[in-house]
């Protein structure tokens, strides 16, 4: 008489399993395969539409900007004469704008985000005013203009069409990138860090400032390039701010007018004459481009100092 | 017998209690997570407690420094006096309390810095701001944790590129450089591997001379192996922790008094 073991009875359950639950489905490993690579292909078919359709606006525009593209393009003054016309006062626009942008959208960006993550209580309240945040980034920029206008100009009574209003109304449209990656960032900071800092007797700022902060960085910095590549291409908020489209002087301070590049760029491209649409405006375009690449340079070093003491 | 020895070198007469509990039953919002326990914590000596998983152990350790609290709604009754005074009192600063009660995790956490700064981290937090007395400071506390001999030539490194091992005495270190009179450690080697393990038990005894260190540790053998005295744990019917028996350990694993004690350490259950 065989007795029946544990042994036994797995070798017949596996058996069960073999002839009945598996026995009509065959091999289905080369299928699967198949059906791996279409999808493969697929993602790299996507990959490539976007690559393809950026390098080919880059080669149209750079290809139309070569030789329009000189220093006498970066430092006149725009001009009825596709020849003479130059980017100069939009250039030192933008940048003065934007560096304000930075400015401001940091620390009230930051500060923002570390209140929602570190001290205010987890509650409905809360909840909401992140939702509201994080719908506020999806709002239409034009809206952001309207506001602009409404509170700094109506309201406030300041100038229309000047640097620190137009800085304003930017910060504003870019504020709630800066919130929502920065929070992101502060939240990605593992508890057990918090904890090896509070075990060792700091009080709750010197480890969001010691700890926290610095690994945020960061995280941080990724949504400030985001923001201020946003910001240097606004055109609607400071066009309803009643920024120049076009400006013959660069603005010298706070209270100056000012124009934007993405403006002229706009203005430009409706002159009739070949020299302003297929000479000045791809070269105005470049040299946004290379403003925002220097830019987010910068941001991606101070990220990168940042997260290389994590190695 | 080596214990034996160790205990010769040390002061034999009664040692004096540091910390006093008495009758502490802690809270998780309404969840009773710890009844009645009393306890006195001896100056200079290695307390385990030891007990299945999820009988308190660790919330009863993080009772010390209060650690607890930042952990959502808590509430405590009873008492823990450390040298007479009650933890709990509402003029005692927790932050301050822990300042003097270093602790280390389960899971080595040094900071994503430079070993230096790990270990400087609290004295330059308390205002110490001298460069050389930071170093000083840093190369002591890297010696008493047995780890300077690994680390002295890269101070600069970051810390994460040590091993697991390296990395919790590394964080022993930065904890022992503020000075604490107690170390808490909360399964301190469950992390490691067997040989990292044994140095952190022989780090332990050493540290002993200077501090008061009490361990929580679900590693039988490894509370026989290093602590002066142990208490048992366990979880009432009510899930809530309860000390079952607390003496010197070697009257606990050869002559434990509650048969509770006793199915635990022979490894009936648990």
């Amino acid at each position: 008489m065989i007795t029946r073991g544990s042994g036994a009875r797995r070798k017949k359950h596996s058996e069960i399993i073999k002839n009945t639950v598996l026995a009509g489905i065959g091999d289905n490993i080369q299928s699967e395969k198949i059906k791996g690579r279409i999808f493969t292909g697929f993602c790299v078919i996507a990959t490539f539409f976007g690559i393809v359709s950026l390098a080919s606006l880059l080669v149209y525009v750079f290809y139309d900007a070569a030789g329009w593209l000189d220093l006498q393009f970066l430092t006149s003054a725009p001009s009825r004469f596709a020849e003479k016309a130059g980017v100069y006062p939009m250039l030192i626009g933008s940048i003065f704008v934007v560096s304000l942008v930075a400015v401001f959208s940091l620390p009230l960006g930051v500060g923002a985000a570390i209140y929602l993550e570190e001290y205010a209580k987890d509650n409905f309240v809360r909840r909401l005013i992140e939702m509201n945040i994080s719908n506020l980034a999806g709002v239409p920029s034009i809206v952001y203009g309207l506001l602009g206008l409404g509170l700094f100009v109506a309201l406030l009574d300041m100038s229309h069409g000047i640097i620190i209003v137009g800085a304003f109304t930017l910060t504003l449209r870019v504020l709630p990138i800066v919130i929502v990656s920065s929070q992101e960032a502060v939240r990605a900071v593992p508890v057990s860090h918090r904890y090896g800092s509070l075990g060792l007797g700091s009080t709750k700022w010197q480890m969001i400032r010691s700890v926290v902060l610095p690994e945020a960085v960061p995280g941080i910095m990724t949504g400030m390039i985001l923001a201020l590549s946003n910001a240097m291409g606004e055109t609607a908020p400071l066009i309803m701010i009643g920024a120049a489209t076009s400006i013959f002087t660069a603005p010298r301070g706070l209270f100056s007018s000012f124009s934007a590049m993405p403006l002229q760029i706009f203005a430009w491209s409706d002159f009739p004459q070949e020299g302003f649409r297929h000479g000045v405006t791809p070269a105005a375009i470049v040299v946004l481009l290379v403003v925002l690449l220097i830019m987010n340079g910068i941001a991606i070093y101070i990220r990168q100092r940042y997260s290389n003491k994590k190695r | 017998m080596e214990k034996e020895n160790i205990e010769e070198e040390r002061d034999v007469s009664e040692p004096a209690t540091i910390l006093d509990v008495s009758k502490l039953n802690f809270y998780y919002g309404d969840f009773r997570a710890l009844t009645d326990i009393s306890i006195k914590i001896l100056r200079n000596r290695i307390t385990a407690i030891i007990g299945p998983s999820g009988c308190g152990k660790s919330t009863f350790l993080r009772c010390f420094n209060r650690m607890n609290e930042l952990m959502g709604e808590t509430r405590v009754e009873g008492e823990i006096l450390l040298k007479g005074k009650n933890i709990y009192d509402s003029d005692i600063d927790p932050v301050r309390l822990r300042r003097n009660t270093g602790m280390v995790f389960q899971q080595p956490n040094p900071f994503p810095k430079s070993i230096l700064d790990n270990v400087v981290y609290g004295p330059k937090m308390y205002g110490l701001r001298n460069k050389q007395k930071l170093t000083d400071i840093a190369v002591e506390s890297l010696k008493r944790a047995a780890i300077w001999d690994e680390v002295k030539d890269r101070l600069h490194v970051s810390a994460l590129s040590l091993s697991g091992g390296q990395q919790q005495r590394l964080c022993i270190a930065r904890a022992i450089a503020v000075e604490p009179e107690i170390i808490l450690m909360d399964e301190p080697a469950s992390a490691l591997d067997p040989v990292a393990t044994i140095k952190i038990e022989d780090l332990m005894r050493t540290l002993a001379e200077n501090y008061t260190i009490i361990i929580v540790t679900h590693n039988m053998q490894q509370a026989a192996r290093v602590s002066d005295y142990t208490a048992f744990f366990m979880m009432d019917e009510n899930r809530s922790g309860m000390l079952v028996e607390y003496g010197k350990t070697d009257d606990i694993f050869t002559n434990p008094e509650d048969k509770r004690t006793e199915d635990y350490i022979t490894g009936r259950f648990g």
